[in-house]
């Protein structure tokens, strides 16, 4: 196993410009019914319950719309404020199966690639840790949509091949997105 | 970070194989021939020495407590060093169910663990000690966090507190699912222990124990995370291995972003570049190196010196 060491590449501004640059691009796509791009909030348990935001998407016509990719961000940032926790975020991609594309209420399968890093605080002592760690993981979960397909709530949950500090084997999540494509976009 | 798949399958074949059986082997102290001295010899205790006199009760004391599964001997090298200073006395602590056999070890809990802990410092503070100072390894550190927490040394506070490689997040994640396989698997033997370790730590971990552990785990973590402030006076330097097999590094700095002082001030802590957890107990290791020895010795001088400050 190659181990990266993210901390030169990894920022929370990154990542949010590579979320905020998909949801920019997605009007440059053709114009297309078949296309799906959400956007929404996610919860996640596992070393800690962390929020987060999720930009998922989905084209009809390729392989009749089973397949689907996930962009995901979650932080433990928000609870550092009030208690003496990590300041962990995650970030993801995921690639799915929908198995009932069509239907309202309908099982996926999913992997995440990605990693997990706290910042490493008190660095004159604290330094040295490895703080960074990848993240594959295979999850199932169940998804409902409904108001005519623009919104899908999804829980699913999943075991991590890979541990690190702030990564345990199981976890879960839960979260609901809203087709911004489809709703305000291609309107 | 450790790689999880080759122990995930491992689990997936010793489930499919059914429950882990004890070893209660003679040569190991989970069997019934070998028993910690600390049952027979009173003078680990120094609250049970007759030896001592109304003098010694100036001098500063240390109470001693190891990590899970291990017994007195993880702190007998450090109790051999003062020994030979003569200015402080030690008190080496078996933590309840330990030491005896693998029965007696799986049936306790880590309230147990931790209740001779606080027998002792109560037994020194009636008798009238005064510089009272607690060094633990491992899971030992995890106890002292949660007497702390619960206010257990507010009444008479110990001058100092050492911690050595303490346990907050386990080193291997897979502890987070003893509560799905444990009662599978009943037992999660280790095997990276030598003949001569055998017979001071338990080869044998049950489902229960781990799952004990884990609980203690949890909640000390939640007592960080909402804040710990040590007892009036007190002082507290954690001492962590930066290659730690066995508890997650970043234990340390939650410990050290969860704990203050009673005036609001950061505890102390030093990154030791060593993978040997529990880095100050050399004695029973197949390979100890010059700079083993030198991190060992570096540590002693430390806590000793500061306990005759």
């Amino acid at each position: 196993m190659i181990c990266f060491r993210f901390n030169q590449y990894f920022s929370v501004r990154n990542c949010l410009a590579v979320v905020i640059l998909l949801a920019h691009l997605a009007p440059l796509t053709l114009a297309n019914d078949n296309l799906s791009l959400s956007c929404g909030l996610k919860l996640s348990k596992n070393f800690y319950l962390q929020p987060g935001i999720v930009v998922d998407a989905s084209y009809k016509k390729l392989l009749n719309g089973h397949p689907f990719a996930e962009l995901a961000w979650s932080t433990s940032r928000f609870q550092a404020l009030a208690q003496n926790t990590l300041k962990n975020d995650n970030v993801l991609l995921s690639l799915g199966w929908d198995f009932r594309p069509e239907n309202i209420i309908g099982p996926y399968a999913k992997v995440d690639i990605g990693f997990a890093r706290y910042d490493i605080e008190y660095e004159e002592i604290f330094g040295e840790l490895d703080n960074a760690g990848m993240i594959l993981s295979a999850l199932i979960g169940s998804k409902c949509t409904f108001y005519h397909d623009l919104i899908t709530v999804y829980g699913d949950c999943g075991y991590s091949f890979i541990h690190s500090s702030t990564v345990y084997p199981f976890f879960a999540t839960v979260g609901a997105t809203f087709d911004i494509y489809r709703g305000i976009i291609a309107r | 970070m450790k790689l999880g798949p080759v122990l995930s399958i491992s689990m997936l074949i010793i489930i499919g194989c059914g429950i882990v059986e004890l070893d209660k082997s003679d040569h190991l102290i989970d069997g019934y021939v070998i028993e910690d001295p600390w049952f027979t010899d009173s003078s680990y205790r120094v609250s049970l020495r007759t030896d001592l006199t109304v003098a010694d009760r100036e001098k500063p004391v240390i109470i001693l407590v190891h990590g899970y599964g291990s017994s007195t001997f993880q702190w007998e090298e450090f109790a051999e060093y003062a020994e030979n200073d003569g200015r402080i006395l030690t008190s080496i602590i078996l933590l309840g169910g330990h030491g005896k056999n693998v029965d007696e070890f799986k049936k306790s809990t880590w309230e147990d663990w931790g209740a001779t802990i606080l027998d002792e410092y109560r037994a020194l503070v009636q008798q009238g000690y005064t510089h009272i100072n607690i060094a633990t390894a491992s899971t030992g550190g995890t106890l002292a966090l949660c007497h702390i927490a619960t206010g257990e040394y507010d009444a008479h506070p110990p001058e100092h507190f050492f911690l050595v490689d303490p346990l907050v997040i386990p080193g291997d994640k897979l502890l987070t699912l003893v509560k799905v396989v444990g009662p599978m698997l009943g037992n999660s033997p280790r095997d990276n222990l030598n003949e001569k370790e055998q017979q001071y730590i338990f080869t044998n971990r049950p489902a229960e124990t781990l799952d004990e552990l884990y609980s203690l785990c949890k909640l000390v973590r939640s007592e960080l995370e909402d804040g710990i402030t040590l007892p009036s006076g007190s002082w507290m330097k954690i001492f962590q291995v930066k290659d730690d097999p066995t508890v997650d590094p970043a234990s340390s700095l939650l410990i050290y972003k969860g704990v203050r002082t009673h005036a609001g001030k950061k505890i102390e802590a030093e990154i030791i570049d060593s993978d040997k957890h529990v880095f100050t107990s050399l004695s029973a290791r197949s390979t100890v190196s010059k700079k083993d020895r030198q991190l060992q010795k570096k540590a002693f001088n430390e806590i000793a010196a500061k306990m005759l400050e």
